[in-house]
């Protein structure tokens, strides 16, 4: 309508025009296409300085204007760059617009109602780059977020392939069951770990109760939010990706020799006046490796770790379509291999630990009319895991505990050696790894979305309808193939003929299956109605919105009638912004949701959030700098919860059970027993959410042309509420179970920030970007124990705060001991052995000195800093992620040398080489590690700052170099593009903590360690 | 251009040329490792030398190392003697071999050779140094099966050879007229009859649910009792040696849970029992049964153990981890009332020393065995051997009530099963019973937690 409107007008005023100017006019005609040589549609040209001198492109691209000589011609349309052309006198000019570079205040941003301009953001959001992402060579988009996203903190405990980061939005603000985010993708809760990073069109992060509120009782942990592509008209866009990968580990333990080992035994035992375990001769034996069986000398990393493993990705998507309908269609493949190797003779199957995942999505978007907008999109993903019969967690067990002289990979005889059973723990690492069978598990999911976006300008303008359905169903199965040899150990001592001495220590298991599955179906349903409106120098909008979604177990549920009730949810939310000249802003939201898990009068909770923002760089004052394009200040108040509970069902209702026992009304020898009932849990009807009161203080600033930009934003909230047993109500009170209510609060206070600095150099292209997390929390209330020591109580400390005695070096001699007040752990307490502050002066050292020490396991400061360059077709990335303000012990039977008392724990060579008492030798009392014992030592064995370490680290986490091919190499291959490129992750790391990678927080070392990755890569857009 | 391709070429050139050094390199290297010098790292044309060994001295299942040259790697291929015996080789290295010091080595002179294919000796060093052998007191494995596989268990009679294995041991008997038999009980198992002179074992079968102890009376009948929880129940039953110990008859008297009994020289029968927590006294002629004194806690097994004078007797407390002495009233004909000897009631453990400073866990069965070394001191001239059943290991009171450890927990271990030097290397598991043959000069022990009799001798 508008456009023959215009089309009208343009031809009346180019008659006037032509009446008034008419010899002097040419017209020029040409084609305007895209790069890719694609016409456009509906470009509008016109002529500089010439109102109403316009036309648009038709479907071939093909243009006709009439215009004075050395005039300058206008073209634009959305989504490419503006073009000017002065004329001379050609009357054929062929035009390629450019894709169009996003200016700041262009920029939109997808926040819970929708896609919203960044300028106009009130919240504290922060918008991810997907690209940094994709570098990550890991299965999944969790192991890439920290030191790339402001505002997340994350670690991962494990390299084990298809294992996942733990990741917490700014800070753990709860001791409550869950502190882990809200995941949505498209809209609705989905796996983060399932979804390919390929096929994300934005990624962004909602912090404050401004952006959350309309979560209500389930944005209180922070919301990430993800939206994925979908197809643009026009030609069709084939991408396609391949990568190699090399994976190495990144930080093995290093252990001691068997001689070592034997030396280091004897000395912890004539340490403590015993008689040394191996004898003079058998320390020869052992050092000329004269004895294989019962001296044997295994490097069992080396036994069954491979150097390295190979593993490969890779991804194809297609997009494209018309007028009225697009589509976008992708697949990926990722095969991660692990690190063990396995036995060459056995071909049915394999034991090595492995990770596959497989993706698919398909999106359609239809244009039914022309103001209805239906998108039909199906997705699914499944995960294969395979790993050793007996687990990965066995195998590391083992691998910490065997120590060199344990016992050989196999006894000259054939006999295959153990150190004992313990449900597979105690087998020896090879026959863990190679000879148990295999557990092989999957994971597959299947998502339905549909979309309705219904524009209702016809009822007021700027209205418009949303309308979203998803069907989500997920099942796990596993199927466990455990099997082992029959396994033998050899006695300690050979008898008088020289013969080893065996004892069967497990029988065989011939292969045994067992299996196991669950699974679980979703449906989410929504409602949303958008206004929009600019009605001069005011900007109006407003949301509605109403949500319903249930998830119910489909498989494994038990006989429990609660077990098969959906969980459900649902809420009402709504949102009014509104903004003056996009200079000052103001925004209120709220969330009223409801969870069937609470009693009817505690299940729907309203959550407000207010937040405004004044955009200084827009002010008439400052209009004059114009190197400001943005500075904004903003502040958010509001309050949101979080109702999860864990796997507490329906706490407002009791349980009675009938008692053990009763009254016999009868004689003796007949049975007419009666037995009462009682409450085996009594209700808690008053149970609710936490609350989470958030406050945001933020700057979001943009300068010189954007060539500066970033933000900063400083948060406090406290959380109220938390769930939790009340397990210290007096005896009086008279209950026979444990009540729950929400008692608990936090506080939790830090900043966030990121920035990034963009400068070209002549033809070389430079960013730099960095940002940074810091966090801290502190209970302030929480049901625990009283005591006489206020340092005793988890009130007014870090949540998961470390705590123990506080070391004060090692006792110089006797002297020292008998001045020193009594340690109580121990009988005989000797030199060399850890001496402990007596905090509370009472003379004593017991558990009443132990005191808050460190921080926590989990980091409380992130940041990650980077450089990316281009030139020409080459590009590097660097990026460094380190993590500080964490701590944790160092414990278990490698730490604690021969603490076992049974040769159980290997011995690192940290230890074995460091600065470590020994008496008469070495009485340092200021040394690393006390003097050794053979067995238990319950006085040096035991947190204390002794043995709490820095958890922190700096590592170059990403190195991406890559050279795209010239244009005029690959245009002829019809290619767009295509680029090799050689990821290294994990290259260097720096850090002070040297027994084992620092990032897995492991205070045993018993965990699969981190890779260090090399990969290899093409990728190529046709 | 033509310059700059020929540079490439030389360069590649040099680059095979390396490679080819390195391949070759490679080769040789693998040559070496695999075949080398026949057999295995011996080189026939140098001699075999032994510079040293250690240790010095020992017995037998001592290890040895051999300190020298050109010893090769080839196990199969290489022999040691020493004194003439075959030594068991367990490793051999190019300069150094570990051999286990065979039985009878007396000589200790000790030769070294290198086999060819067929067995042959190659060559052969001597060694200058001499092993000095000492002859040990060496726990044995004297009768039964050891099973590396439990399940496996036989129980059976055989020949000393076959005669699967003996669950449960819990008291040895020598009959006292024919040394050539020896019987034992075992509890809720099987008792049997070992005869040395056929060297055969036997079931012996009294028909009793548990038995508990075998004694004789003076007349050389056996006395072997019913462990059983009946007050209306005879205890004691007497096996004629007239009817080969197939005929029993009751001893009159109701007795519950005896574990104990004993016969004075005078003739009377003393016995234990459980749950009363007693002794009583039983006169063969008068048919009178009377308390002989009542023991400090019931629920407890008492052991009774007499000395050969019939001055006093040993009472070993099971349950209660510690042995007393109740001394003879020869006046009253009738033992006194009992006192502490060595161990601490009711405290388990593990301590050499004396009297109460000692600690017991679960001792069993004692012997008196009558020591050299205090003739001529006039008084007392037996040690008390005791099985002391959870600390794994046979100890000794001495006259003085010293306690210390003569045999089992080899190497500070506790439980086992090793045969070797008695405190460096033997180990026991759970033993209960003990026998002193005194025309063999050695020790039963019944090892209970291994199925087997073990026997403690000096090497002959």
């Amino acid at each position: 309508m508008i456009k023959k409107f215009l089309l009208l007008l343009s031809i009346v005023l180019l008659g006037v025009c032509s009446g008034l100017l008419a010899q002097e006019e040419m017209t020029v005609t040409g084609v305007i296409t895209d790069m890719n040589k694609v016409p456009i549609e509906g470009v509008s040209v016109s002529v500089l300085d010439a109102p109403g001198t316009g036309t648009l492109s038709d479907k071939e691209g093909r243009y006709s204007i009439k215009i004075l000589p050395f005039h300058t011609l206008v073209f634009t349309f959305v989504g490419y760059e503006k073009q000017k052309i002065m004329l001379k006198d050609q009357k054929v000019l062929d035009v390629t617009l450019e894709d169009a570079k996003a200016s700041v205040l262009d920029q939109v941003v997808v926040t819970a109602t929708g896609e919203q301009k960044k300028i106009s953001v009130t919240g504290a959001i922060t918008t991810v780059d997907v690209e940094q992402l994709k570098a990550n060579p890991s299965t999944s988009m969790a192991d890439a977020l920290a030191g790339n996203v402001p505002g997340i903190q994350a670690m991962q405990t494990s390299g084990r392939p298809g294992s996942v980061s733990e990741f917490w939005v700014r800070s753990i603000s709860t001791f409550g069951a869950s502190n882990s985010a809200l995941v949505l993708i498209d809209g609705f809760e989905r796996d983060l770990n399932e979804i390919n990073v390929e096929d994300v069109a934005s990624f962004t992060v909602l912090k404050d109760a401004s952006a959350t509120a309309i979560y209500g009782s389930k944005g209180a942990n922070g919301v990430l939010l993800i939206t994925t592509k979908k197809g643009k008209g026009g030609k069709v866009n084939i991408n396609g990706k391949v990568e190699g990968f090399y994976s190495e580990l990144t930080k093995l333990p290093d252990f001691a020799d068997g001689y070592t080992y034997a030396s280091l035994a004897n000395e912890a035992k004539e340490a403590r006046n015993e008689e040394p375990l191996f004898s003079k001769d058998e320390l020869e034996i052992l050092r000329l490796g004269l004895d294989p069986d019962l001296f044997p000398n295994v490097d069992w990393m080396d036994v069954l770790l491979r150097n390295g493993a190979k593993s490969q990705r890779s991804l194809l998507n297609v997009s494209g379509g018309g007028n009225t309908a697009r589509y976008y269609i992708s697949g990926s493949y990722q095969d991660q291999q692990g690190m063990y190797k396995v036995d060459d003779a056995l071909k049915e199957y394999n034991t090595n630990t492995n990770f596959k995942k497989y993706t698919y999505r398909l999106s359609v978007d239809m244009d039914i009319t022309k103001s209805t907008l239906l998108t039909a999109g199906i997705s699914g993903s499944l995960r294969k895991q395979n790993d050793p019969g007996v687990g990965s967690n066995s195998i590391w067990t083992a691998l910490m505990g065997y120590n060199p002289i344990t016992s050989p990979m196999m006894y000259s005889d054939g006999k295959i050696p153990s150190d004992g059973d313990d449900n597979g723990d105690r087998f020896n690492p090879w026959v863990q790894g190679t000879m148990t069978g295999y557990n092989e598990s999957w994971q597959n999911n299947i998502q339905t979305t549909l979309n309705l976006r219904q524009r209702l300008d016809f009822i007021t303008k700027g209205l418009t309808f949303i309308g979203r359905f998803g069907y989500d169903t997920y099942n796990s199965n596993y199927i466990l193939r455990k099997k082992h040899p029959e396994l033998w150990k050899a006695s300690r001592y050979r008898n008088t003929n020289g013969e080893l001495v065996f004892q069967r220590v497990v029988e065989e298991q011939k292969m045994e299956q067992s299996s196991g599955s669950e699974g679980d179906k979703r449906e989410f349903l929504e409602w949303q109605l958008n206004y929009d409106r600019t009605i001069g120098v005011h900007n109006f909008g407003a949301v509605a919105k109403y949500s319903q979604s249930g998830k119910v177990f489909t498989q494994n549920i038990g006989d429990d009638l609660k077990n098969g009730i959906a969980q459900r949810n649902q809420g009402l939310a709504g949102r009014v912004n509104y903004n003056y000249k996009s200079r000052y802003f103001i925004d209120f939201n709220f969330g009223y949701t409801g969870s069937e898990n609470f009693h009817k009068d505690y299940r729907f909770g309203f959550f407000p959030a207010i937040s405004g923002a004044w955009n200084i760089g827009e002010e008439p004052w400052l209009k004059n700098a114009s190197w400001i394009d943005m500075f904004k200040i903003r502040y958010s108040y509001g309050r949101t919860g979080n109702d999860n509970l864990g796997d507490v069902r329906f706490p407002y209702l009791y349980t009675i059970e009938q008692n053990v026992g009763g009254y016999n009304f009868a004689d003796f020898t007949s049975d007419n027993t009666w037995s009462g009932i009682h409450y085996s849990a009594v209700a808690s009807p008053n149970v609710s959410w936490e609350i989470a009161t958030k406050q945001d203080l933020g700057i979001d600033y943009s300068f010189f042309n954007d060539k500066f930009n970033g933000a900063v934003d400083y948060f406090y909230e406290r959380r109220t509420g938390i769930y939790m047993a009340r397990n210290y109500l007096p005896g009086i009170v008279g209950l026979e179970s444990v009540p729950s209510a929400n008692v608990g609060e936090v506080l939790a206070k830090g900043f966030d920030g990121n920035f990034s600095f963009k400068q070209t150099l002549g033809k070389v292209e430079l960013t730099i970007r960095g940002n940074i997390t810091y966090s801290k929390n502190k209970i302030i209330e929480k049901d625990e124990e009283n005591s006489i020591y206020w340092y005793k109580l988890e009130e007014g400390h870090r949540v998961n705060q470390a705590r123990g005695l506080i070391s004060l070096g090692l006792f110089k001699d006797y002297d020292d001991i008998r001045n020193s007040p009594r340690q109580t752990f121990s009988d005989d307490v000797m030199p060399g052995d850890i001496k402990y502050k007596d905090v509370n002066g009472d003379g004593i050292i017991d558990d009443n000195d132990r005191v808050a020490i460190g921080a926590t396991t989990k980091p409380n400061l992130t940041y990650g800093f980077g450089v990316s360059a281009s030139w020409k077709g080459f590009d590097v990335n660097v990026h460094f992620q380190g993590v500080g303000k964490s701590t944790y012990f160092i414990e278990g039977s490698t730490v604690y040398m021969f603490s076992t008392g049974d040769g159980w724990g290997n011995i690192l060579n940290e230890m074995a080489n460091g600065n470590r008492w020994i008496l008469g030798v070495n009485e340092d009392p200021n040394a690393d590690y006390p003097r050794l014992t053979y067995g238990a030592n319950a006085n040096n064995n035991r947190a204390s700052t002794f043995w709490l370490r820095d958890g922190s680290y700096m590592r170059l986490k990403t190195l991406d170099m890559g050279y795209s091919l010239p244009k005029s190499l690959i245009n002829k291959a019809h290619l767009n593009n295509a680029r090799i490129f050689f990821i290294g992750t994990n290259l260097l790391t720096f850090t002070g903590f040297k027994l084992w990678d620092p990032e897995l927080g492991s205070t045993n070392g018993k965990v699969y360690p981190l890779s260090k990755t090399f990969s290899l890569g093409l990728s190529v857009t046709l | 251009m033509y310059m700059k391709k020929s540079k490439t070429r030389r360069w590649c050139r040099s680059m095979e040329i390396i490679m080819l050094a390195l391949i070759t390199l490679f080769f040789v290297q693998c040559k070496k490792e695999v075949s080398g010098n026949q057999p295995n790292g011996f080189d026939p044309s140098k001699p075999i030398v032994v510079d040293s060994i250690y240790p010095k001295e020992g017995g037998v299942g001592t290890n040895l190392i051999l300190y020298g040259q050109n010893f090769g790697n080839d196990l199969s291929r290489t022999k040691v003697t020493i004194g003439g015996k075959a030594a068991k080789v367990v490793g051999v290295r190019g300069n150094s071999i570990y051999c286990v010091i065979p039985e009878k080595a007396y000589d200790g002179d000790i030769q070294i050779s290198i086999l060819d294919d067929e067995g042959n000796p190659l060559a052969e060093g001597t060694s200058k140094e001499i092993f000095s052998y000492v002859r040990k007191w060496l726990v044995s494995t004297f009768l039964g099966k050891y099973y590396e596989v439990s399940s496996d268990f036989e129980e059976k009679e055989g020949p000393f050879n076959d005669c699967g294995a003996f669950k449960g041991i819990l008291w040895f008997s020598f009959d006292p007229l024919n040394h050539d038999h020896l019987y034992f009980t075992a509890d809720a198992n099987s008792c049997r009859m070992i005869d040395f002179e056929k060297e055969y074992v036997n079931y012996f079968r009294t028909g009793f649910s548990r038995t508990s102890i075998i004694s004789w009376d003076n007349d050389g009948d056996m006395i072997a009792s019913d462990n059983h929880s009946s007050d209306t129940k005879y205890g004691n039953y007497i096996f004629s040696r007239s009817s080969g110990f197939t005929q029993k008859e009751a001893i009159p008297v109701y007795a519950r849970g005896v574990n104990g009994t004993m016969i004075h020289p005078n003739g009377e029968l003393y016995y234990s029992r459980y749950r009363a927590g007693d002794v009583r006294r039983y006169d063969f002629q008068t048919g009178e049964d009377k308390l002989a004194f009542a023991n400090p806690y019931s629920a407890v097994a008492v052991y009774m153990v007499m000395h050969p004078s019939g001055d006093y007797a040993y009472l070993i407390e099971y349950e209660k981890h510690f042995i007393m002495r109740t001394d003879y009233d020869p006046v009253k004909k009738i033992f006194k009332t009992p006192y502490t000897i060595a161990g601490a009631a009711a405290t388990a453990g593990y301590k050499d020393g004396v009297g109460t400073s000692a600690l017991l866990n679960h001792p069993v069965q004692g012997v008196f065995v009558k020591n050299p070394a205090y003739e001529g001191n006039g008084a007392d001239q037996y040690d008390f051997y005791f099985c002391d059943r959870d600390n794994h290991a046979v100890r000794i009171l001495n006259p003085q009530g010293r306690v210390s450890t003569y045999a089992g927990r080899g190497n500070n271990g506790t439980s086992g099963y090793a045969n070797g030097d008695l405190r460096t290397e033997a180990r026991f598991n759970a033993p209960q019973a003990i026998a002193y043959d005194e025309e063999r000069k050695c020790f039963y022990i019944g090892d209970a937690g291994n199925w087997i009799i073990r026997k403690i001798a000096q090497e002959e």
